[in-house]
């Protein structure tokens, strides 16, 4: 007996039932979850199915209820992610979590600063900075400060200050969220090289393209219960899919639509340095104008200006329905009829702290006002409707926006747009981080908008999305718009890079 | 009856709960708390500090902070005492040019944070030391004495020989800015500056607007105060409002106000401030060295923002309820 107990177990990592309860939900139910040494693992589940969890739990951020984690069969007690690092277990979280300021190596090394005695030695820190940074492929001025880094370059730093641990299980959540396809490359290049070196890592994606071209295995979560643990190669896409979701899930398929010759805007000459130059385009009633490019091509930048966040150089022209307009702050483009739903949700889309109604109803108060004051009978009867029709999942209006997930969040803000009642909806990566399901409700969302006439222009790098909703692509790349592809039906997504690099 | 329960589990609730539990022990040991002359003049000296409050309670809906609010209201009480009794102005008129000035140093304030972008802190920091330089070199610190009677009564009248006349005018505030924070567009573009100023932007909210207005009011509700403890001391004293600013913090944070914006509101001050007065009139009636009360009074505060961060963070209550486990 005890020699079996003392045998090394073929796992680095062993959790058993872990079951954790928050008030009012069982967020995780009797999960398993087993790594083994040197591969890669997919933690696969709808937004919401307790991955992140899970992982919490691991790196010892929430205690669990029940169950008990083992490593290398040995069972241990992890209470903080303090006690994690200690034993190389180390996150990735999704959520940038750099500070602005500092430099790339204080950065990397914050929290486990290299000290020679009691002080810091920065010349020590730098250099093992810049070879940590070797090993994701990336070579860059470690002394620069972080702000300075695009979204991808700041996700590979947030990876080197992870790997500056030496873990021996690597949790990587929603890595690639951010990163260009050729980032993308990188990274799975040098999460292959780790592997080679035998550190595994638990690997959470939307992306199953990913999964099947990079995990070993993968563990399946749905509703904080486990579903499934498999081989890669004993699974196809289309089943882990149907795992997920418990059902069926029909992938948007692309609709041809008739749209009108009307044009609602137009632009001319919009440059601003450094973000894009001379851009010129058209939108019209009732289209879907799907901007495709690479992450970085300017495509947020172009329509943060013409939604008035930021202002284009003098000579730029715009026009609504024809007539020269000055968007010179957002509020002149909510007069226009524009509505704005911002690519970081969280950042800009809502206000946490606040119910459903509010977060939907706020550009609205306008036209709830009764002698002055607002009339929240009527907002609350409008939430309602759009609570039922939209099948947001709430636990009524009242509730704080902060506790739905981020698919329905997406609804609620699509809902504001909608019950203001809009002519033209500027979408920025809407799904963005969103489960299948919801992702294909909001795709739906979008058709009816633009049947009701409304101009969409949807921004997306999924190219699934692009090719399933656009009525017109729009490729950007460096700030230029490099052409349009009208036949979307038969558009593949070498189509749109060729465009985009002629 | 749920909303009552709700209300009680909120921080203004429980800091009321708190207020009559330590009234009810100061008077089973000194018989004299809830007696009318004692509720009477504790309120009517909580009145003025929370008129301030509701200022600074406001700002700081929208993330922002007032310091400035002592040395606006000393200010405003320096002209109401100088227009009615050096120049002879009407006490109505005098008392109306004295607010409004007041909202003009909150609209400095204002237009410096909203327009130029600057911290509110030091902004509010550094027009303080001005405006509170002003009053010293216009009246060299001295009193002004000779406040009309019909102005005293204002702060001093008791209706029904009970009802403080100054309670009545903090209530009246206290009801409009409820509704103007609940019912009104601007309410809810303060709530949703400081809840998320991104999103308020791109909702096409005009936020350097609604934070000029914020001062501004702040500035006209810290004139108001001042302005009626003129009447109330029949005089000016360049001590008035010397030491409003912690108080009116206090009284906010203790009224469930979060200091990072986008949740709180005007009753929960009104708590809060009571909950201050509380404090101060048991030590006079326990006999305890008033040297005590800020020490009191400071202790609440860090008590009360304890018990909040552990209610409302997961990770907090979790490492809570370990320290007991363990036990």
């Amino acid at each position: 007996m005890v020699e079996e107990v003392n045998k090394l177990s073929e796992f680095v990592i062993e959790m058993k039932g872990i079951t954790k309860t928050f008030p009012g939900t069982k967020a995780l139910d009797g999960v398993d979850l087993s790594i083994k040494p040197g591969e890669i693992h997919a933690l696969l589940g709808e937004n919401g199915a307790g991955k992140s969890t899970l992982m919490n739990v691991l790196i010892g951020q929430y205690t669990m209820d029940e169950g008990e984690i083992f490593m290398d069969g040995k069972p241990v007690k992890i209470g903080s992610p303090k006690e994690a690092f200690a034993k190389n277990i180390v996150i990735v979280p999704q959520e940038l979590n750099l500070i602005p300021e500092a430099s790339i190596a204080e950065n990397i090394f914050l929290g486990n600063e290299r000290a020679n005695g009691a002080l810091i030695s920065w010349k020590n820190a730098q250099k093992e900075a810049v070879e940590l940074l070797k090993l994701l492929d990336v070579e860059i001025d470690v002394t620069q400060p972080v702000k300075r880094l695009s979204a991808a370059y700041q996700q590979l730093v947030s990876i080197a200050r992870a790997l500056a641990y030496s873990p021996r299980v690597l949790i990587l959540d929603e890595p690639t969220a951010v990163l260009t396809n050729k980032e993308a490359v990188t990274l799975f290049a040098s999460m292959q090289r780790l592997k080679k070196a035998g550190t595994s890592m638990i690997f959470i994606t939307h992306h199953l393209d990913e999964v099947m071209e990079q995990a070993d295995r993968a563990t399946i979560m749905r509703d904080g219960q486990l579903v499934k643990v498999t081989e890669i190669k004993d699974i196809t896409k289309d089943e882990i899919i149907t795992n997920m979701a418990g059902k069926k899930v029909q992938e948007s398929k692309h609709v041809n639509r008739k749209v009108s010759d009307e044009v609602f805007f137009e632009a001319q000459n919009m440059t601003r340095p450094g973000e894009f130059s001379d851009v010129n385009f058209k939108v019209r009633k009732g289209e879907i104008l799907c901007v495709a490019g690479l992450v970085g091509a300017g495509r947020t930048e172009i329509f943060k200006s013409v939604f008035g966040i930021t202002r284009p150089e003098p000579g730029a022209k715009m026009f609504v329905e024809g007539k020269e307009v000055d968007i010179k702050e957002p509020g002149v483009a909510l007069k226009l009829g524009m509505g704005y739903v911002s690519e970081e949700r969280r950042h800009d889309g809502i206000t946490p702290g606040m119910s459903v109604m509010e977060n939907m109803m706020l550009p609205s108060y306008d036209r709830l006002k009764k002698n002055g004051l607002i009339n929240f009978k009527e907002a609350a009867r409008i939430t309602d409707e759009y609570i039922g029709r939209f099948r947001i999942k709430t636990a009524g209006r009242d509730a704080l926006i902060k506790n739905l997930s981020g698919g329905n969040q997406q609804k609620v803000i699509v809902a504001r747009w909608m019950a203001k009642g809009i002519k033209m909806l500027i979408m920025d990566e809407p799904t963005r981080g969103i489960d299948v399901n919801a992702k294909a409700e909001i795709h739906a969302l979008v058709r009816e908008l633009a049947d009701n006439g409304v101009a969409v222009v949807v921004i997306s790098s999924e190219m699934e999305e692009v090719l399933a909703l656009a009525d017109r692509v729009m490729v950007v790349h460096q700030g230029k718009i490099k052409g349009y592809i009208e036949d979307v039906d038969m558009t593949t997504e070498e189509d749109v890079l060729k465009v985009a690099f002629q | 009856m749920k909303k009552v329960v709700d209300f009680l589990k909120s921080t203004p609730g429980m800091v009321l709960i708190v207020t009559i539990l330590a009234g009810l022990g100061v008077h089973i040991a000194t018989g004299n708390f809830f007696t009318a002359y004692n509720i009477s003049t504790l309120t009517r000296a909580a009145s003025f500090i929370i008129i301030v409050s509701f200022g600074q309670t406001i700002v700081l809906l929208t993330g922002g902070i007032d310091l400035s609010v002592a040395a606006v209201g000393s200010v405003s009480s320096m002209c109401a005492a100088k227009l009615m009794i050096e120049q002879g102005v009407n006490p109505g008129i005098s008392i109306l040019v004295s607010c409004v000035i007041g909202l003009l140093l909150g609209l400095v304030n204002g237009l410096f944070i909203a327009y130029l972008r600057l911290t509110p802190f030091i902004v509010t920091l550094a027009t303080a030391e001005i405006y509170k330089g002003i009053v010293y070199i216009i009246t060299k610190g001295t009193p002004i004495v000779g406040i009309p009677k019909t102005a005293q009564f204002l702060a001093n009248g008791v209706i029904g020989g009970i009802l403080p006349t100054i309670v009545i005018i903090m209530l009246l505030i206290c009801i409009v800015l409820t509704v103007m924070l609940k019912y009104t567009k601007l309410g809810r573009h303060i709530f949703a500056l400081g809840g998320n100023r991104n999103c308020a932007k791109i909702v096409g909210i005009k936020t350097e607007r609604v934070e000029v207005i914020v001062y501004c009011l702040s500035g006209l509700l810290a004139a108001v105060a001042g302005v009626l403890m003129t009447c109330k001391l029949a005089s000016f004293q360049a001590s008035i409002g010397a030491n409003w600013v912690n108080p009116t913090i206090a009284a906010s944070v203790l009224g469930g106000t979060s200091m990072t914006g986008g949740i709180g509101g005007v009753v929960g001050t009104v708590i809060g401030g009571l909950l201050n007065s509380t404090v101060s009139t048991s030590i006079t009636l326990l006999r305890v060295s008033s040297y005590w009360e800020t020490v009191v009074t400071g202790g609440v505060v860090l008590v009360a923002v304890t018990v909040d961060a552990i209610k409302e963070n997961p990770v907090m209550r979790e490492r809570f309820a370990h320290i007991f486990k363990r036990k």
